[in-house]
């Protein structure tokens, strides 16, 4: 992934999750650096640290406690500036109504957790691909 | 009156008295002290029809009714007395008839000595006729004047015809009074009431064809008809009872057409004239406006007793159905179709509501519902729509909200269309729904977290663990993985499940000729089951994701668990009154009768889940989808060699569809 210097930022509590993700990364050798927070709150708090650069985008659980995705959502859509990172739901709901309200505030992506890990891998593979292709904004 | 034996000796006297004896038109009877009879004159012979031979010498009893004897030994005894005596009595003709006569008897003497009577009497028969007539002429005013009084005091029809023959009876002493009715329908006269002679020999409600017999042709041509020799009239019809010789039939009719025969016998010849004749008919025309008016008031009667009748079922119905409508526990509305104002409400409405009579009174339907539900319930009211099982939310005069839902009829309501909506309150229906729904949602959701985990954490194992682990620890490793598998598929069918019986609000039209065999495609069937649709499939009103559900986890079922090497499965369809019937019958290992009614239950399987994998989902998403619609699903086997499942469906939706408005 390019450009490689830039993190991704994963939201998730479950440290499972967070290994299936950091393991898949590594499995299909994408090089960018890893951050990883527990909730919507600790994102925003590293999202708005000066000292850390904008990530080149955002994998975000939606069912976590303190602050949800949604809500997390929510107030980046608010930001002039986090609004224009991109983000990729990651979750387990099923729900019509989440997926609605995510793609109404913006996301680029929707994707339901896998049970098998190897799955799971592809996932990552074609998101890898796409955003090989993609040109964000600066 | 001439001493005639003091002449008898003066011969031209003789022939004077002789001559004048003969030709006086009274009769003479002469007889002697012992009164037996010496000389009867010309008269005396043409009246009583015996020759003088025949009486002289004979004693008078010959020629005197025994009844009246006595009578007559009196009168003797006052004559010898010498008492002129004066008195009407009867004499007997030869042919016996009795003659009334008045006589004049004078007693004779002889030197002191009583030698007989000469007896001079008149005919009276005209005489008497004529008093006959007099009477008959007062009875008939008298009952003309009473069967008036019947016309005004007794509106009782029996009771009048009963008392207008025994009055005639009594009145005029005939033989037999009879009265007939005209039963239009039948054509005939149908006797009604009767007094005399017939009273015991007429059958009852006795009946004769219109235009027969003297009756038949008196009411047929409504002209009297009279015979003075029954015997004589070639219209006369014999009966059993043979004293009858004359007999006078008077139509009774009115304005309107005939309504019976009046209808008199006598014993005696010549009985009825034409003052009897005129009498009756004018008698006729006053029993006629009292039938009428019997009748009329017999009508009157049972209108009324019909409509208090009427009016106390009524009040009966109407109590049963207050009684009804007041105990259902739904509530029940009634409001009008024109202005859709409240009319009617029952006892649970009004408890649910909190409504008073005086507010209700001046509420439509609308009232009820939120602002913002008013557009879809107006575009509802009055309209026949596809759509049931829609909810609506209510308002109660205390502002709690409520979720229902209605069924409407069209009604008649005192006499104007109205519509009857029943209310069923869902409110708690709804809030287990959405329990379950949430429930689902935590299974879903929750409990695949740990799941996915235990799947990565188990498959990293394998993978990082390869070089350490032995054939033991990856087969281990392996059953865990499967277990994981399994559990996350009882997850998608407790989702499955949860879903099948929430109703969409929609239904569709859906052709079952197109959605099967495309259902079958995506199974995709092994090449040794063939698969064939046996009848042609019906376009049904459902919802499509639903009935895909039904057919696929059915025919899959069927595939699934074939043992054959030449599997068969037959889709069929059966029509019934109100439903089809459809039919998925396969060649498989068959199902014993003992589980016919497990296999529908949730995570029930017949097989270990380890020889084949299965959640035991299937036909519990089936049932409950079925369930949700009303319908039903059976199956029927013979073990190792088939089994059908049979389900059905309504087929004409617009039969089960309610009206639904506010």
């Amino acid at each position: 992934m390019s450009p490689s210097h830039k993190p991704i930022l994963l939201v998730e509590d479950d440290h499972v999750d967070a290994m299936t993700v950091k393991r898949a990364m590594k499995d299909i050798q994408i090089e960018n650096p890893l951050h990883i927070v527990f909730n919507g709150e600790d994102a925003l708090e590293y999202l708005r640290d000066p000292n850390n650069t904008y990530p080149y985008f955002i994998l975000l659980d939606l069912n976590m406690p303190k602050m949800t995705g949604i809500e997390l959502l929510r107030i980046m859509k608010k930001d002039r500036e986090l609004k224009r990172i991109p983000v990729v739901i990651l979750t387990s709901s099923r729900e019509q109504q989440d997926k609605v309200d995510c793609f109404e505030l913006g996301v680029s992506g929707f994707i339901l957790k896998p049970v098998e890990y190897e799955e799971f891998v592809d996932i990552l593979r074609t998101i890898k691909l796409y955003w090989k292709l993609n040109e964000p904004p600066g | 009156m001439t001493d005639f034996s003091k002449q008898k000796n003066h011969s031209n006297l003789d022939n004077l008295y002789e001559s004048i004896l003969k030709n006086m038109s009274e009769g003479i009877i002469v007889q002697d002290e012992k009164g037996d009879i010496t000389f009867v004159n010309q008269a005396t012979v043409n009246l009583l029809h015996y020759e003088p031979v025949e009486l002289i010498g004979k004693n008078w009893r010959i020629v005197i009714p025994k009844n009246w004897h006595s009578l007559m030994e009196n009168i003797d005894a006052d004559r010898k007395k010498g008492k002129v005596s004066r008195y009407e009595i009867e004499l007997v003709r030869k042919d016996k008839k009795r003659i009334p006569v008045l006589v004049s008897g004078s007693p004779q003497f002889h030197e002191g000595r009583f030698t007989g009577t000469v007896a001079v009497f008149t005919d009276m028969t005209e005489y008497k006729k004529a008093q006959k007539n007099q009477e008959r002429w007062t009875a008939r005013a008298d009952l003309i004047w009473r069967v008036g009084q019947r016309v005004t005091s007794n509106l009782k029809l029996e009771q009048l015809l009963n008392e207008t023959v025994s009055s005639i009876r009594d009145t005029f002493d005939y033989y037999g009074v009879q009265l007939f009715l005209y039963d239009e329908k039948n054509n005939k006269l149908v006797l009604q009431a009767i007094a005399g002679a017939y009273e015991k020999v007429f059958p009852e409600k006795m009946s004769i064809d219109l235009g027969k017999g003297l009756i038949g042709r008196a009411g047929h041509k409504r002209k009297t008809q009279v015979s003075g020799d029954v015997s004589k009239n070639p219209h006369y019809i014999k009966k059993t009872f043979e004293d009858t010789h004359s007999e006078l039939a008077v139509a009774i009719s009115s304005k309107d057409g005939l309504i019976g025969v009046l209808d008199l016998q006598s014993a005696e010849y010549h009985a009825f004239d034409d003052s009897d004749v005129s009498s009756m008919e004018s008698l006729c025309t006053q029993i006629a406006s009292a039938i009428e008016n019997a009748r009329l008031y017999e009508k009157a009667q049972k209108e009324i007793a019909d409509r208090k009748l009427a009016e106390q079922q009524t009040k009966e119905s109407e109590r049963k159905y207050r009684v009804l409508f007041n105990n259902i526990a739904d509530p029940v509305l009634i409001f009008d179709k024109e202005n859709h104002k409240i009319l009617d409400w029952n006892k649970s409405f009004k408890r649910i509501y909190g409504y008073s009579k005086n507010e209700l009174q001046n509420m439509t339907p609308y009232d009820l519902h939120p602002e913002e539900e008013l557009e879809r319930v107006k575009r509802q009211i009055d309209v026949r729509n596809v759509d049931y099982g829609f909810s609506y939310t209510h308002i109660t005069k205390y502002g709690r909200k409520i979720i229902v839902e209605i069924q409407s009829e069209e009604i008649t309501y005192q006499g104007n269309p109205a519509w009857i909506s029943s209310i069923r309150n869902i409110t708690e229906r709804k809030l287990l729904e959405n329990q379950l729904k949430d429930f689902a949602y935590i299974v879903s959701h929750d409990l695949k977290a740990p799941l996915r985990a235990i799947s990565q954490l188990a498959s990293w194992l394998a993978e990082d663990y390869a070089d350490v682990l032995d054939d033991n620890g990856r087969e281990q490793l392996e059953l865990l993985l499967g277990r994981v598998k399994r559990m996350d598929r009882l997850i998608i069918g407790i989702l499955q499940y949860s879903r099948a019986g929430r109703k969409s609000k929609r239904l569709e039209k859906i052709d079952l000729q197109k959605l099967v065999p495309e259902v079958i495609e995506i199974l995709s069937p092994p090449e040794n089951i063939k698969i064939h649709i046996k009848s042609s499939l019906p376009t049904i009103y459902s919802e499509k994701i639903k009935i895909e559900q039904i057919f696929q986890n059915l025919i899959s079922n069927a595939i699934k668990y074939n043992d054959k090497s030449q599997g068969k499965i037959e889709i069929g369809c059966h029509e019934e009154p109100s439903h089809w019937r459809f039919s998925i019958t396969d060649n498989g290992p068959g199902i014993e009768e003992r589980y016919y009614e497990k296999i529908f239950k949730i995570f029930q399987t017949l097989e270990a889940r380890d020889r084949r994998e299965s959640t035991g989902v299937g036909l519990s998403v089936v049932k409950n989808i079925l369930d949700s619609y009303g319908e039903k699903i059976w199956v029927e086997s013979k073990v190792g060699q088939w089994t059908s499942f049979y389900f059905t469906y309504k087929k004409q939706l617009e039969d089960n569809i309610h009206t639904l408005n506010g």
